[in-house]
């Protein structure tokens, strides 16, 4: 498996690796992968430290740092459990809400995802095989528009989303939906580009071939096109969904002044360890635990399409 | 082709056709579903909007829904349209629109003191604030009630009748409310009687217009409730407010605010002001004059500048070292060195700066490998603690930031031509000369239209410093600002959104992230003009 050949040249023939001796096998090879070892932990320890005080007894600090010196479930036990039963009503009551908030987080981030890739696969669709007026000024624009992070209008959109909350509640503060709303505001200026580059390079005589059988546009768009940019899609959509998870900046101004049960999981995980002088650090990271989860399996199994999707669209073909 | 029209029954167009054959079809049966769902809640918000008088929201409804109709109903000149029409309504109302009423923003003084819309409505709240008991006027028995949460007033009057109201609700009699002997109000059926200990203090504030009265309100008064009724008169033509009592007189000033002759701006007696257009003055008092800020905005931005570019060089720097010295075939495991390099990718970024965050804490992780250390990373407040912080924050950056530039970097180096390298060695050039020379600016071409996104990303980066520092160390106990405070992180403290601000200024926040947008799109525009030079080249 890692004797696989990449594109990149060969420097040694594979049959002089067997006779180099152990001083020079270290010299070229070794010390890489003591580089390697030492990245590795350092990009690992803030994650097995997490893990180490998820499963401590005791809430402090000096407990925490000794790795796996204590083991319990109980943090997990704890997250969402009910104040009026709890033990610890105090404690409790600040992660009472945290399946309410994960909840939030994964549909917010799911439905924001699958509408970006929905609309932004279109419009990549229609700049790609269309030749209409205003194409030109329209790519221009998402060029621009691109460049504008939408947060930079917090202050816009939360007197807009409360003026629009006055007349329409579900599309006001407070609201779920609203957020979503907000977050497809930035879909097309997210990825458009990337994939029009990638509709770009899929042949336009597939298009012609179907539209000869009789297939109508449409019938082209979603059996012939779509299939063929799938990876592009999951590139876009798991970045749209890992973007939109750890939001915070328009979350809290369209959530902020809503009940805590709104609330995504940036905005309550934050309260845990973030301005109180005494940060709830063993339930924080039980919960920090089970909110990455989910983010770390979407990588481990689209990984192959992340990696070439990254590239693809940094480097010039 | 031909032989098939040929058995089509004569007449119809093909246009015509092509509509029967849709008619039938599942795509167009979804298309009309999805349309009425659509049409319904597009109607129900100008219903809405109609009702509230909102006739922005109405026409802006009203313009999309035509818009949406015309498009997906009729069959010419719109295919495009067709493919591009959703993503673009959102674009347009929560991006564009938002930009350019941002922009309008930014022209006002909109923000704690100033956020109703008139001088009109600002004299009907100073009116209501205003307002004693009448002179020789009558006093009630009353109670505290509540319904949904929300307190009431309640009086009984000699007739043994009970009235209930808030400030939102005018007075309204009760029937069937029991009233004990000396006028204590038992009970009120549909509320619940408050007990005076638990509401306390606000009992006092509790007061409600009475409906066909203008300006006279019921409004407590120690034990009793009183009739009671402003002093003050609102003048709608001369757009003044007159004290009756004093015969002050109040003048609508160009900023916003009530102030009498002789009064002076800062002490005034009327704190709620409305919503003015105040020119350019938010630009410039972020810049020089703000109290608060203004001494601060050019260290911010420097210190913006500094964290964009040095995030950016470092995770670029370490992550291309990483990919230089994996990207070898005779190192093995490379697919699991990949795998675990990616962990602080895949980890969400708010976790891993709140990770750190506990972790760099005086009693953290860090200070325990470091051999029982005693350092607070993060919020020291003094000259070398602001370093420190900073220091620390760039570190924590490197963690989250080096796995991606190591992806970036070993595509790049997968996909370099290798007939240059090859040129190069026959020309025996040292390894060192052929990276000088060949590898390193292939590599930074390659790279640098990502790298430009990053400084672009980095410059507002404010989930990680809002995670790991909120800003802080602050420039002293009671400075709104800190060292590690960037524009955005500065600008959403200035709005107070978070809460905790000394006061709200939406006009200036709105100003600044102008003066941010301006700067990023300045440097995206350089950098990818530079970016296409440096293509041209090659």
């Amino acid at each position: 498996m890692s004797t696989q050949t990449l594109s990149g040249p060969t420097s040694v023939p594979a049959q002089k690796q067997n006779r180099m001796s152990f001083g020079r096998w270290f010299g070229a090879v070794g010390l890489r992968h003591v580089v390697g070892l030492v990245a590795v932990v350092f990009a690992a320890f803030p994650i097995v430290y997490v893990i180490s005080a998820s499963v401590s007894t005791k809430n402090t600090m000096a407990d925490a740092n000794k790795l796996f010196a204590t083991f319990t479930w109980e943090n997990y036990a704890m997250l969402g459990c009910n104040p009026d039963l709890a033990a610890d009503a105090n404690k409790c009551a600040k992660v009472q809400y945290f399946w309410q908030w994960l909840v939030n987080s994964l549909g917010i981030s799911t439905v924001t995802a699958v509408g970006t890739v929905l609309m932004g696969a279109a419009a990549a669709y229609a700049f790609s095989r269309f030749r209409f007026t205003g194409r030109r000024f329209g790519l221009n624009a998402l060029l621009v528009i691109q460049m504008f992070p939408q947060m930079l209008a917090f202050v816009a959109i939360l007197i807009l989303m409360t003026a629009l909350g006055e007349v329409v509640p579900i599309l006001g503060t407070g609201s779920a939906v609203a957020l979503v709303a907000v977050y497809l505001g930035g879909a097309l200026g997210a990825n458009t580009f990337l994939m029009y580059g990638f509709f770009n390079s899929i042949p336009q005589s597939l298009d012609e071939a179907a539209k000869i059988d009789g297939a109508s546009h449409a019938q082209t768009y979603w059996t012939i096109i779509v299939p063929l940019v799938i990876p592009i899609l999951a590139v876009t959509a798991l970045l749209s969904f890992i973007g939109t998870f750890g939001e915070y900046i328009l979350a809290s101004v369209v959530l902020g002044s809503g009940a805590q049960t709104s609330w995504t999981l940036p905005m309550g995980l934050y309260l845990l360890v973030g301005d109180s002088r005494a940060p709830e650090l063993t339930l924080f990271s039980a919960g920090a635990a089970v909110a990455a989860l989910p983010v770390l399996l979407l990588f481990l199994f689209l990984q192959r399409y992340i990696v070439s999707g990254l590239t693809g669209g940094a480097v010039k073909g | 082709m031909a032989a098939s029209e040929l058995t089509q029954p004569p007449g119809p167009a093909p246009s015509a056709k092509a509509w029967n054959s849709k008619t039938f079809s599942v795509g167009f049966v979804v298309k009309l579903l999805l349309m009425c769902l659509v049409n319904a809640f597009g109607i129900y918000i100008v219903y809405a909007a109609f009702a509230n008088e909102s006739w922005w929201i109405l026409a802006g409804m009203v313009v999309i829904l035509l818009a949406l109709n015309y498009t997906y109903f009729t069959n010419r000149h719109t295919l495009p349209a067709k493919y591009m029409l959703p993503g673009v309504i959102f674009l347009l109302v929560f991006q564009v629109f938002a930009v350019f009423f941002n922009g309008y923003i930014a022209f006002t003084n909109y923000g704690d003191g100033h956020r109703l819309g008139s001088a009109q409505e600002a004299a009907s709240f100073a009116l209501l604030q205003d307002t004693k008991c009448v002179p020789g006027g009558a006093y009630y028995p009353m109670a505290a009630v509540r319904q949904d949460g929300e307190i009431f007033i309640a009086i009984a009057k000699p007739d043994a009748t009970v009235w209930v109201g808030n400030e939102t609700h005018a007075m309204t009699a009760v029937p069937g409310a029991q009233v004990a002997a000396g006028g204590r109000i038992a009970a009120v059926p549909g509320y619940e009687v408050v007990p005076t200990a638990e509401i306390g203090q606000k009992l006092q504030g509790l007061k409600a217009p009475i409906a066909d009265q203008p300006g006279r309100v019921i409004q407590a008064a120690g034990v009793m409730a009183c009739d009671a009724a402003s002093s003050l008169v609102w003048d709608p033509v001369a757009q003044t407010i007159t004290d009756s009592s004093t015969s002050a007189v109040y003048h609508a000033t160009d900023q916003g605010f009530f102030l009498a002759d002789g009064e002076s701006a800062g002490s005034h007696r009327f704190r709620t002001g409305w919503q003015v257009y105040v020119g350019l003055d938010n630009f410039t008092s972020a810049f020089f004059s703000d109290s608060e800020y203004g001494q601060y905005f050019l260290s911010v931005t420097v210190w913006t500048f500094a964290f964009a570019f040095l995030s950016v060089f470092l995770t670029f720097i370490f992550g291309t070292f990483l990919a230089i010295v994996l990207n070898d075939e005779r190192v093995k495991g490379r697919k699991l060195y990949r795998t675990l390099l990616l962990l602080p990718y895949a980890f969400p970024s708010f976790l891993g700066a709140l990770v750190w965050r506990n972790m760099l804490n005086v009693d953290g992780f860090v200070n325990e490998v470091l051999g029982g250390l005693h350092i607070d990373w993060l919020q020291t407040q003094t000259e070398s603690g602001y370093w420190l912080a900073r220091g620390a924050l760039l570190l924590v950056q490197l963690w989250l930031g080096f796995p991606y530039m190591f992806l970036i970097s070993t595509g790049a180096l997968q996909s370099l031509p290798s007939d240059l390298k090859e040129a190069a060695r026959v020309d025996g050039a040292s390894p060192a000369k052929m990276w000088l020379h060949v590898t390193g600016p292939l590599l930074l071409i390659a790279t640098a239209p990502v790298l430009v996104a990053s400084f672009a990303f980095n410059f507002n980066n404010f989930t990680l410093i809002y995670m790991l520092t909120k800003g802080g160390p602050s420039f002293g106990a009671t400075e709104p600002v800190g060292a590690t405070d960037i524009l955005i992180s500065m600008v959403y403290r200035i709005s107070g959104v978070g809460g905790g601000a000394a006061r709200a200024d939406l006009g200036l926040a709105a100003a600044l992230s102008i003066i941010i947008f301006i700067i990023v799109a300045v440097i995206a525009i350089l950098g990818f003009r530079q970016t296409r030079k440096l293509e041209e080249m090659v």
